[in-house]
């Protein structure tokens, strides 16, 4: 019993970063129905901008945060302003040649940039675990991913209920021009989504720098967590996607310990094969 | 004062030529009626006023100023709206989110305009909570004339709002867009249905294959002219 309840509780914990990886990928595959590729990258893009502005200003990661996110917003914008918005409608590989090649040239910027060696953003937390019996540990890091991605999620879905502009990304998501009719610009509400997909990505790479290495690579691994969490939740629902990713998390961490750490990523693809067989459209999705 | 002038207004389908010199005027605070049938180019004539089409030539005026090709989010903000053919309600926002998404450019108005949507159709009030798609058609076609109007429009086109409903649907229907009119909004209707049509626009034009074929005043024209205009023989 003891055996199984630390990856559990790992697992949960992992999920809320897990969750805040794909939040962004989903939502901007329900609203602008574009598969961004490049969205593991942009996110690791945002780890390292937080590791320059941590050496560069000697700051800790978390005040990193108020300047990568507001970066990561208008990156976001303008790539969907001035890239994407221009392929939108016309068939559906443009965005997807689009969105790899950002992946293969911003993968290859960082390698130029910053060399292949591995990064971590240190804050301290990672030496720290809250004992809760003799067996039974909380990582620090763990639970600060958990608690900021229950955090951005719970945020984001208020944000798309309650204010105007997220009523207004909805109803583009749902017809575009009954959207146009209503007075939305919704090219300018589709840079927006991304801007705040972004945001979500920025504080995901942020997260995954203080929990992890990385490298200039690293965004592809990053980019199947956060497809797998998309395709086992469904599109449309923000509570699917935060337990999306903590089942994806406990499959991966079962696997891991059960059968080895060869096996992490493979019972991760086999949870997603039967989400796909038993429900395709994902188990919590509406679309 | 003219709210609306079309000149020599032509729009094509790529190599489909649907509307040929089409010319059209709309005095403020009055209803006038496009009647015609299917695919006579009567949504498209609507479309191309609300900014979802381009003219390939032609002029269209709102209140004197040029508006022809300008995105229909512009349109709104100008004053003209649109209630579509078959809704298109957002089937995944509330009934009062759509009405709410109605005001995006005139928030301020917002609770004023609500209040005067409910009293309209008072059913939507009792709705406002229900996902837009689970409405009956004629109370989806309430929410799209309500949604409208929540941008406080000058004037308001509308898109065959009769197709498919009841009767006595309808007949409420027609009524409130009377009310909505005595409240100062120019009406612009779109009808397959003659009957109604003549009997609540102030002026009608009659489109057949993409021209105009008849205009006038309803009491002005004759049975036959208007099954000639109708039918095309």
């Amino acid at each position: 019993m003891e055996d199984i309840l630390q990856p559990t509780l790992n697992g949960i914990l992992l999920g809320g970063l897990y969750a805040i990886i794909a939040i962004g990928l989903s939502t901007i595959m329900g609203i602008v129905k574009v598969m961004n590729f490049s969205h593991g990258d942009l996110m690791i893009l945002s780890s390292y901008l937080s590791l320059v502005f941590m050496t560069r200003l000697g700051v800790s990661p978390y005040i990193t945060f108020f300047i990568v996110i507001p970066l990561m917003y208008f990156i976001g914008y303008y790539f969907q302003r001035f890239l994407l918005n221009r392929i939108l409608g016309k068939e559906m590989d443009p965005p997807l040649i689009v969105t790899f090649g950002i992946a293969i040239i911003l993968q290859n910027l960082l390698l130029l940039i910053f060399t292949p060696d591995a990064r971590t953003l240190m804050t301290g937390l990672g030496l720290k675990t809250i004992f809760l019996t003799e067996y039974l540990k909380i990582p620090m890091n763990y639970l600060v991913d958990f608690l900021i991605g229950l955090g951005v999620i719970f945020f984001l879905y208020l944000f798309f209920q309650k204010s105007y502009l997220g009523r207004a990304i909805r109803a583009a998501a749902d017809d575009e021009i009954a959207a146009k009719l209503m007075g939305i610009n919704a090219h300018d509400i589709y840079a927006k989504a991304m801007g705040i997909a972004m945001i979500t990505a920025g504080i995901a790479g942020i997260l995954v720098g203080m929990t992890f290495t990385f490298y200039p690579h690293t965004g592809s691994q990053y980019l199947f967590v956060a497809f797998g969490v998309a395709i086992i939740a469904g599109l449309g629902s923000m509570r699917g996607t935060f337990i999306a990713g903590v089942i994806l998390a406990i499959a991966q961490l079962y696997g891991g310990h059960f059968l080895g750490p060869g096996y992490q990523m493979v019972s991760g693809h086999i949870i997603l094969l039967i989400v796909l067989l038993i429900r395709p459209k994902g188990i919590f999705g509406t679309v | 004062m003219l709210a609306l002038k079309v000149a020599g207004l032509n729009v094509y389908y790529k190599d489909f030529h649907a509307l040929w010199d089409i010319d059209l005027e709309v005095q403020d605070r009055k209803i006038i009626s496009i009647i015609g049938a299917n695919g006579a180019g009567k949504s498209t004539l609507l479309n191309t006023i609300a900014g979802i089409l381009s003219p390939t030539s032609g002029y269209i005026e709102f209140f004197g100023q040029r508006i022809e090709g300008l995105p229909s989010y512009e349109m709104v903000s100008r004053g003209l709206s649109l209630v579509p053919e078959g809704r298109r309600i957002f089937p995944r926002l509330s009934v009062y989110e759509n009405l709410v998404i109605g005001s995006y450019l005139n928030r301020s108005k917002r609770e004023e305009n609500l209040s005067k949507i409910y009293n309209l159709f008072p059913v939507l009030r009792l709705r406002s909570s229900q996902m837009g798609n689970t409405l009956s058609g004629g109370e989806q076609q309430m929410l799209a004339i309500g949604r409208a109007l929540m941008s406080n429009p000058k004037v308001i086109l509308c898109d065959e709002i009769s197709l498919g409903l009841a009767p006595l649907i309808i007949k409420g229907i027609y009524r409130e867009i009377k009310r909505i009119n005595n409240e100062g909004i120019t009406v612009v209707l779109v009808e397959q249905d003659i009957t109604r049509s003549l009997k609540t626009a102030d002026y009608a034009y009659f489109l057949l294959q993409g021209k105009v074929v008849l205009q006038g005043p309803p009491s002005s024209l004759n049975e036959e002219e208007v099954k000639k205009a109708y039918f095309g023989i």
